[in-house]
């Protein structure tokens, strides 16, 4: 009950947030939380394969750009609806980490870091080579964005809080699933894998299948992130495959705590937050983006959730 | 092709090699010490080209720029080793993710401080007079510069590689990057190595950062190329094996010659087209010691 009560409102508070656009503040702000939300799941998605199951990944940009690219095409070629958009970006990205995971499963630590970038490369180059297909490094630019729903009922994604409502709804449909995918006995097998790959063995769990599986969920995962960007910013360039952003997402993950799911939101606030509020003040944001990173991995690597846990069990 | 073509490409696919080199002997050095791949490298190699730029544009010497940089930038690999990586590996000894972190926020910084210093438009290092023009061997025409491009490189990883192989400094270094803990225990100093093996790498990414920024241009994301084709030719040779990185690099400089003259659209489809044939024959890479990590 008393962990109930917050948590309802804090969603009720989430649900209600675009109503005070225009009162409370402005659209800017409704659009960075939208940002917000796509991010953390993107991070929640990447979690899944790091804190839960210690498969550093390198490349999950990988999975994210081609779950955007597959949208993007499945509104340009195929039908302007939302929903075989959504499907192909996410079998398309846990497509391509099947893949990745029959090659990479066997490899450990900076080997699978490694591997994983490398493919992720590799969707890069092809994304700037295959002009015809992807607009080479100008990208793709959307139609008009979809709408859902019928008679009274109608979605419009061309409107911010519209847009804004779909995407909470489907990130904590996302963080619903990683949750309970954590919480089943296969969430339970992975850890104990992270643990101990021997005893996990010994006792009995199939460890590729493991690794492969949640390799595939966290890339599916992490492509419907992505297609709710292309959707968002009606838009999709290479540098949505490209290895920075795969490190930017790990960067989100840590600094929230990886192996807590619900980090992946703090981080999220953060660190896109501090980007927004750079890269307006100054252009030169690279450097102090940098410089943060550095500073987090020294100060406090285990996240900042793990730290006010700590900071909430000594006081 | 004519036999003429042949000759041409496989020489300037040497080029592109010896310089490969270079790079990726920091990468896989560091990486069988620490466990660590620098994703400050690029960064590493893009300041050693601005600094060849100051030092050249300021005292009007491409060979002093040639000298001084990489000196230059080794010292920073120096201070990066002993005041950041070293301080996070005694605290985390375990952890891969945050040193590799710790390097991509340094690359991010790096670079945006190139920026900031030197501006995000190309600029050109100017090449010394004497090797401007083309030099004609034997049947072919070679571009001068691309010719000392080639003898440098050649020169400085042939050094490298007495050092690493013929020295007791070079014995101690690949025992370390084979297994530091045993190397540790039977008396060689591991922290000290490392710091010398960072530097090291800095500063021989550096030179090749003067040596191929001269040949193309300046600016702050030029390392990302090279140093993501130098981490493929050491997976390709095998994380951690200096060999490994040597005949890595220059099997894919030849790769990389070949495949824009034969198939000038898709040629770094190729170049991961071969590494992903290496690694499903060997998993751990042409001279990879197996699965010790």
């Amino acid at each position: 009950m008393s962990r109930r009560l917050p948590i309802a409102l804090a969603a009720l508070a989430l649900l209600a947030a675009p109503f005070g656009v225009g009162r409370l503040y402005s659209a800017y702000y409704l659009n960075l939380a939208t940002w917000i939300l796509i991010f953390a799941l993107f991070a929640a998605a990447l979690d899944l394969a790091l804190g839960y199951g210690g498969l550093v990944s390198f490349g999950h940009a990988g999975f994210f750009g081609v779950g955007a690219y597959a949208a993007a095409l499945s509104l340009r070629h195929l039908s302007t609806s939302l929903w075989p958009a959504l499907l192909l970006g996410i079998l398309a990205a846990a497509a391509l980490a099947a893949l990745v995971g029959r090659f990479a499963v066997h490899s450990r630590g900076v080997y699978l870091a490694m591997l994983t970038f490398a493919f992720a490369q590799l969707f890069y180059e092809i994304a700037i080579k295959w002009v015809a297909v992807t607009g080479g490094s100008d990208g793709l630019p959307g139609g008009s964005r979809p709408r859902i729903g019928a008679g009274a009922l109608v979605l419009d994604l061309a409107d911010k809080r519209h847009m804004y409502w779909v995407v909470l709804l489907v990130v904590a449909g996302g963080f619903l699933a990683a949750r309970r995918i954590v919480n089943s006995p296969f969430g339970r097998g992975l850890v104990a894998i992270r643990e101990s790959e021997a005893r996990a063995a010994a006792i009995g769990i199939d460890v590729d299948r493991h690794k492969r599986l949640a390799l595939v969920m966290s890339g599916g995962l992490s492509g419907l992130a992505g297609v709710l960007f292309a959707i968002h910013q009606n838009f999709v360039s290479p540098e949505l495959l490209y290895f920075a952003l795969s490190g930017e997402v790990v960067i989100i993950a840590v600094l929230g705590g990886i192996g807590t799911l619900y980090g992946a939101l703090v981080g999220a606030v953060i660190a896109v937050g501090i980007k927004e509020i750079l890269s307006t003040w100054t252009d030169n944001w690279l450097v102090f983006l940098g410089a943060l990173y550095v500073v987090c991995v020294m100060c406090f690597p285990q996240g900042l959730v793990r730290l006010a846990e700590r900071g909430a069990r000594t006081t | 092709m004519s036999i003429d073509a042949i000759l041409t490409q496989l020489l300037m696919g040497l080029t592109v090699g010896v310089n490969l080199v270079l790079v990726a002997t920091g990468l896989t050095l560091v990486f069988g010490m620490m466990g660590v791949i620098n994703f400050a490298h690029s960064a590493l190699f893009m300041l050693g080209a601005y600094a060849g730029l100051v030092v050249s544009t300021r005292l009007g010497s491409f060979w002093l720029a040639l000298l001084v940089a990489p000196i230059a930038l080794g010292l920073v690999g120096a201070a990066i080793e002993r005041g950041l990586l070293r301080p996070l590996r005694v605290r985390f000894p375990d952890s891969h993710l945050l040193p590799l972190l710790l390097t991509f926020g340094l690359g991010l910084f790096f670079e945006g401080a190139a920026k900031v210093v030197w501006g995000a438009d190309i600029v050109s290092l100017d090449k010394p007079a004497a090797l401007a023009g083309a030099v004609t061997l034997g049947r072919i025409t070679f571009p001068a510069y691309w010719l000392f491009a080639l003898v440098a490189a050649a020169v400085l990883a042939v050094l490298v590689w007495l050092v690493v192989e013929r020295t007791p400094l070079g014995l101690s270094i690949r025992a370390a990057t084979q297994d530091p803990t045993m190397a540790a225990v039977l008396g060689v100093n591991v922290r000290r190595l490392t710091t010398i093996v960072f530097a090291l790498g800095s500063g021989l990414a550096a030179a090749a950062g003067v040596i191929l920024g001269t040949m193309t241009s300046l600016s702050p994301q030029m390392g990302g190329g090279i140093v993501l084709d130098a981490f493929i030719a050491i997976v390709i040779g095998g994380l951690g094996s200096f060999t490994g990185a040597i005949v890595g690099s220059l099997l894919l400089g030849q790769v990389q010659s070949f495949g824009v003259a034969l198939f000038p659209a898709f040629h770094t489809p190729l170049v991961f087209l071969v590494m992903a044939v290496v690694l499903v024959l060997r998993p751990s890479g042409l001279f990879g010691g197996g699965a010790r990590r």
